[in-house]
Protein backbone atom coordinates (compact mmCIF):
# COMPACT_ATOMS: atom_id res chain seq x y z
CA UNK A 1 0.00 0.00 0.00
CA UNK A 2 1.45 3.38 -0.89
CA UNK A 3 0.49 6.88 0.20
CA UNK A 4 -0.86 7.73 -3.23
CA UNK A 5 -3.38 4.92 -3.19
CA UNK A 6 -4.34 5.70 0.38
CA UNK A 7 -4.97 9.31 -0.61
CA UNK A 8 -6.98 8.37 -3.69
CA UNK A 9 -9.17 5.97 -1.73
CA UNK A 10 -9.83 8.55 0.96
CA UNK A 11 -10.45 11.25 -1.65
CA UNK A 12 -13.59 9.39 -2.71
CA UNK A 13 -15.11 10.33 0.65
CA UNK A 14 -14.96 14.00 -0.38
CA UNK A 15 -17.72 13.32 -2.91
CA UNK A 16 -20.16 13.02 -0.05
CA UNK A 17 -21.87 16.31 0.77
CA UNK A 18 -23.18 17.16 4.24
CA UNK A 19 -26.96 16.69 4.24
CA UNK A 20 -27.84 19.29 6.83
CA UNK A 21 -25.43 22.07 6.05
CA UNK A 22 -26.97 25.23 7.54
CA UNK A 23 -27.70 28.29 5.44
CA UNK A 24 -26.18 31.69 6.22
CA UNK A 25 -29.34 32.68 8.12
CA UNK A 26 -29.44 29.40 10.09
CA UNK A 27 -25.80 29.86 11.05
CA UNK A 28 -26.53 33.42 12.19
CA UNK A 29 -29.43 32.15 14.30
CA UNK A 30 -27.16 29.47 15.82
CA UNK A 31 -24.57 32.13 16.65
CA UNK A 32 -27.21 34.37 18.27
CA UNK A 33 -28.74 31.47 20.25
CA UNK A 34 -25.31 30.26 21.43
CA UNK A 35 -24.26 33.75 22.54
CA UNK A 36 -27.59 34.29 24.33
CA UNK A 37 -27.16 30.94 26.16
CA UNK A 38 -23.59 31.91 27.15
CA UNK A 39 -24.81 35.27 28.48
CA UNK A 40 -27.54 33.54 30.53
CA UNK A 41 -25.05 31.03 31.92
CA UNK A 42 -22.72 33.85 32.94
CA UNK A 43 -25.54 35.72 34.69
CA UNK A 44 -26.60 32.51 36.47
CA UNK A 45 -23.00 31.90 37.57
CA UNK A 46 -22.69 35.42 39.02
CA UNK A 47 -26.04 35.17 40.82
CA UNK A 48 -25.11 31.81 42.39
CA UNK A 49 -21.63 33.10 43.32
CA UNK A 50 -23.16 36.20 44.90
CA UNK A 51 -25.65 34.12 46.94
CA UNK A 52 -22.89 31.79 48.18
CA UNK A 53 -20.52 34.64 49.12
CA UNK A 54 -23.30 36.72 50.72
CA UNK A 55 -24.64 33.84 52.80
CA UNK A 56 -21.11 32.88 53.92
CA UNK A 57 -20.36 36.46 55.02
CA UNK A 58 -23.74 36.72 56.74
CA UNK A 59 -23.15 33.47 58.61
CA UNK A 60 -19.65 34.61 59.63
CA UNK A 61 -20.95 37.87 61.04
CA UNK A 62 -24.25 36.77 62.59
CA UNK A 63 -23.31 33.29 63.86
CA UNK A 64 -19.54 32.75 63.93
CA UNK A 65 -19.83 29.61 66.06
CA UNK A 66 -22.12 27.97 63.51
CA UNK A 67 -19.79 29.08 60.76
CA UNK A 68 -16.76 27.42 62.39
CA UNK A 69 -18.80 24.30 63.13
CA UNK A 70 -19.93 24.12 59.50
CA UNK A 71 -16.35 24.53 58.29
CA UNK A 72 -15.20 21.70 60.58
CA UNK A 73 -18.01 19.38 59.40
CA UNK A 74 -17.20 20.07 55.74
CA UNK A 75 -13.49 19.40 56.33
CA UNK A 76 -14.15 16.11 58.15
CA UNK A 77 -16.55 15.00 55.41
CA UNK A 78 -14.01 15.81 52.70
CA UNK A 79 -11.31 13.88 54.56
CA UNK A 80 -13.56 10.85 55.05
CA UNK A 81 -14.59 10.95 51.38
CA UNK A 82 -10.96 11.15 50.24
CA UNK A 83 -9.84 8.27 52.47
CA UNK A 84 -12.73 5.99 51.47
CA UNK A 85 -12.02 6.66 47.77
CA UNK A 86 -8.36 5.80 48.26
CA UNK A 87 -9.38 2.52 49.89
CA UNK A 88 -11.63 1.62 46.94
CA UNK A 89 -8.83 2.36 44.44
CA UNK A 90 -6.20 0.39 46.35
CA UNK A 91 -8.62 -2.59 46.56
CA UNK A 92 -9.29 -2.37 42.82
CA UNK A 93 -5.55 -2.46 42.08
CA UNK B 1 -11.05 44.17 6.41
CA UNK B 2 -11.50 40.44 5.84
CA UNK B 3 -14.28 38.33 7.35
CA UNK B 4 -12.03 36.77 9.99
CA UNK B 5 -11.05 40.18 11.38
CA UNK B 6 -14.67 41.34 11.29
CA UNK B 7 -15.75 38.16 13.09
CA UNK B 8 -13.09 38.76 15.75
CA UNK B 9 -14.58 42.22 16.30
CA UNK B 10 -18.01 40.68 16.96
CA UNK B 11 -19.61 40.78 13.51
CA UNK B 12 -22.01 37.83 13.60
CA UNK B 13 -22.65 37.78 9.85
CA UNK B 14 -18.90 37.60 9.20
CA UNK B 15 -18.51 34.78 11.73
CA UNK B 16 -21.34 32.87 10.03
CA UNK B 17 -19.64 33.28 6.64
CA UNK B 18 -16.24 32.22 8.00
CA UNK B 19 -17.67 29.09 9.67
CA UNK B 20 -19.75 28.14 6.65
CA UNK B 21 -16.66 28.46 4.46
CA UNK B 22 -14.93 25.79 6.55
CA UNK B 23 -18.04 23.62 7.03
CA UNK B 24 -17.38 21.14 4.20
CA UNK B 25 -13.69 20.85 5.07
CA UNK B 26 -14.52 19.96 8.70
CA UNK B 27 -17.26 17.54 7.62
CA UNK B 28 -14.94 15.69 5.23
CA UNK B 29 -12.20 15.49 7.84
CA UNK B 30 -14.62 14.09 10.42
CA UNK B 31 -16.04 11.68 7.85
CA UNK B 32 -12.55 10.27 7.31
CA UNK B 33 -12.08 9.90 11.05
CA UNK B 34 -15.45 8.42 11.93
CA UNK B 35 -16.22 6.69 8.61
CA UNK B 36 -19.82 7.28 9.61
CA UNK B 37 -21.73 10.00 7.68
CA UNK B 38 -24.40 10.83 10.24
CA UNK B 39 -21.90 10.88 13.10
CA UNK B 40 -19.63 13.15 11.02
CA UNK B 41 -22.60 15.43 10.36
CA UNK B 42 -23.50 15.65 14.08
CA UNK B 43 -19.88 16.23 15.07
CA UNK B 44 -19.51 18.97 12.45
CA UNK B 45 -22.51 20.79 13.89
CA UNK B 46 -21.16 20.36 17.43
CA UNK B 47 -17.77 21.64 16.24
CA UNK B 48 -19.42 24.79 14.87
CA UNK B 49 -21.27 25.44 18.15
CA UNK B 50 -18.06 24.91 20.16
CA UNK B 51 -16.21 27.23 17.77
CA UNK B 52 -18.86 29.93 18.30
CA UNK B 53 -18.57 29.53 22.09
CA UNK B 54 -14.77 29.74 22.06
CA UNK B 55 -14.19 32.09 19.14
CA UNK B 56 -12.72 34.73 21.46
CA UNK B 57 -9.91 32.25 22.28
CA UNK B 58 -8.97 31.65 18.64
CA UNK B 59 -5.58 33.09 17.74
CA UNK B 60 -5.04 33.51 14.00
CA UNK B 61 -1.29 33.92 14.52
CA UNK B 62 -1.02 30.47 16.10
CA UNK B 63 -3.01 28.39 13.62
CA UNK B 64 -5.26 28.56 10.58
CA UNK B 65 -8.98 28.52 11.33
CA UNK B 66 -9.36 25.13 9.63
CA UNK B 67 -6.61 23.68 11.87
CA UNK B 68 -8.31 25.09 14.96
CA UNK B 69 -11.66 23.63 13.89
CA UNK B 70 -10.02 20.26 13.21
CA UNK B 71 -8.61 20.35 16.73
CA UNK B 72 -12.08 20.96 18.19
CA UNK B 73 -13.62 18.25 16.00
CA UNK B 74 -10.94 15.72 16.96
CA UNK B 75 -11.54 16.34 20.66
CA UNK B 76 -15.29 16.01 20.22
CA UNK B 77 -14.84 12.70 18.43
CA UNK B 78 -12.59 11.41 21.21
CA UNK B 79 -15.24 12.41 23.77
CA UNK B 80 -17.85 10.62 21.68
CA UNK B 81 -15.71 7.46 21.61
CA UNK B 82 -15.28 7.59 25.34
CA UNK B 83 -19.07 7.78 25.70
CA UNK B 84 -19.84 4.81 23.50
CA UNK B 85 -16.86 2.54 23.46
CA UNK B 86 -18.42 -0.08 21.28
CA UNK B 87 -18.81 1.01 17.71
CA UNK B 88 -20.92 -0.78 15.13
CA UNK B 89 -18.34 -1.32 12.38
CA UNK B 90 -20.59 -3.17 9.98
CA UNK B 91 -23.40 -0.62 10.19
CA UNK B 92 -21.15 2.35 9.61
CA UNK B 93 -19.54 0.78 6.51
CA UNK B 94 -22.98 -0.04 5.13
CA UNK B 95 -24.18 3.51 5.71
CA UNK B 96 -21.04 4.93 4.11
CA UNK B 97 -21.52 2.84 0.96
CA UNK B 98 -25.22 3.68 0.81
CA UNK B 99 -24.66 7.41 1.20
CA UNK B 100 -21.92 7.46 -1.43
CA UNK B 101 -24.16 5.57 -3.85
CA UNK B 102 -21.27 4.19 -5.81
CA UNK B 103 -20.09 0.68 -6.42
CA UNK B 104 -17.09 0.41 -4.14
CA UNK B 105 -14.03 -1.33 -5.50
CA UNK B 106 -12.53 -4.11 -3.41
CA UNK B 107 -9.46 -1.92 -2.90
CA UNK B 108 -11.57 0.92 -1.50
CA UNK B 109 -13.46 -1.41 0.82
CA UNK B 110 -10.17 -2.87 2.03
CA UNK B 111 -8.62 0.53 2.79
CA UNK B 112 -11.75 1.82 4.57
CA UNK B 113 -12.17 -1.40 6.55
CA UNK B 114 -8.52 -1.38 7.64
CA UNK B 115 -8.69 2.29 8.49
CA UNK B 116 -11.68 1.53 10.67
CA UNK B 117 -9.69 -1.13 12.50
CA UNK B 118 -6.97 1.38 13.44
CA UNK B 119 -7.21 2.73 16.96
CA UNK B 120 -8.31 6.41 17.06
CA UNK B 121 -4.92 7.51 18.39
CA UNK B 122 -3.32 6.02 15.24
CA UNK B 123 -6.09 6.92 12.79
CA UNK B 124 -6.00 10.65 13.58
CA UNK B 125 -2.26 11.21 12.82
CA UNK B 126 -2.37 8.88 9.77
CA UNK B 127 -5.17 10.95 8.17
CA UNK B 128 -3.70 14.30 9.19
CA UNK B 129 -0.24 13.43 7.85
CA UNK B 130 -0.88 11.31 4.80
CA UNK B 131 -4.08 12.91 3.57
CA UNK B 132 -3.93 16.53 4.70
CA UNK B 133 -0.14 16.82 4.75
CA UNK B 134 0.19 18.34 8.22
CA UNK B 135 3.65 18.36 9.81
CA UNK B 136 4.52 16.48 13.00
CA UNK B 137 4.43 19.63 15.14
CA UNK B 138 1.04 20.70 13.79
CA UNK B 139 -0.41 17.24 14.45
CA UNK B 140 1.11 17.31 17.92
CA UNK B 141 -0.68 20.57 18.68
CA UNK B 142 -3.97 19.31 17.22
CA UNK B 143 -4.04 16.13 19.28
CA UNK B 144 -2.24 17.55 22.30
CA UNK B 145 0.64 15.04 22.41
CA UNK B 146 4.44 15.38 21.99
CA UNK B 147 5.72 15.07 18.41
CA UNK B 148 7.71 11.96 19.36
CA UNK B 149 4.44 10.26 20.29
CA UNK B 150 2.90 11.43 17.01
CA UNK B 151 5.81 9.92 15.05
CA UNK B 152 5.56 6.56 16.80
CA UNK B 153 1.75 6.39 16.41
CA UNK B 154 2.08 7.28 12.74
CA UNK B 155 4.75 4.67 12.23
CA UNK B 156 2.77 1.91 13.92
CA UNK B 157 -0.47 2.96 12.22
CA UNK B 158 1.03 2.97 8.73
CA UNK B 159 2.83 -0.31 9.40
CA UNK B 160 -0.43 -1.93 10.45
CA UNK B 161 -2.22 -0.57 7.37
CA UNK B 162 0.56 -1.74 5.01
CA UNK B 163 0.73 -5.16 6.63
CA UNK B 164 -3.02 -5.76 6.51
CA UNK B 165 -3.41 -4.48 2.96
CA UNK B 166 -0.51 -6.41 1.49
CA UNK B 167 -1.93 -9.60 3.07
CA UNK B 168 -5.13 -9.21 1.05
Amino acid sequence: MNEQRFKLDLKQLDQLEPKNKPSQIEMMLTIQATRKRQRNELIFFFVVAFIVVASTVLLMVKAPVWFILLQAVVMVMALVGFLSRRKVYSRAL
Amino acid sequence: MNDLKKAKKGDEAALARVLLHEYDFVFHYLLKLTLHPSMAEDLTQDTMVKAIERFAQYNAKKAKLSTWLIQIGTNLWRDELRKEKRKQQYQSLQQLEWEMRHEPTTEWIAVIAELEKLKPEERIPVILKHYYGYGYDEIASIIGAPSGTVKSRLHSGMNRLRKELTHE
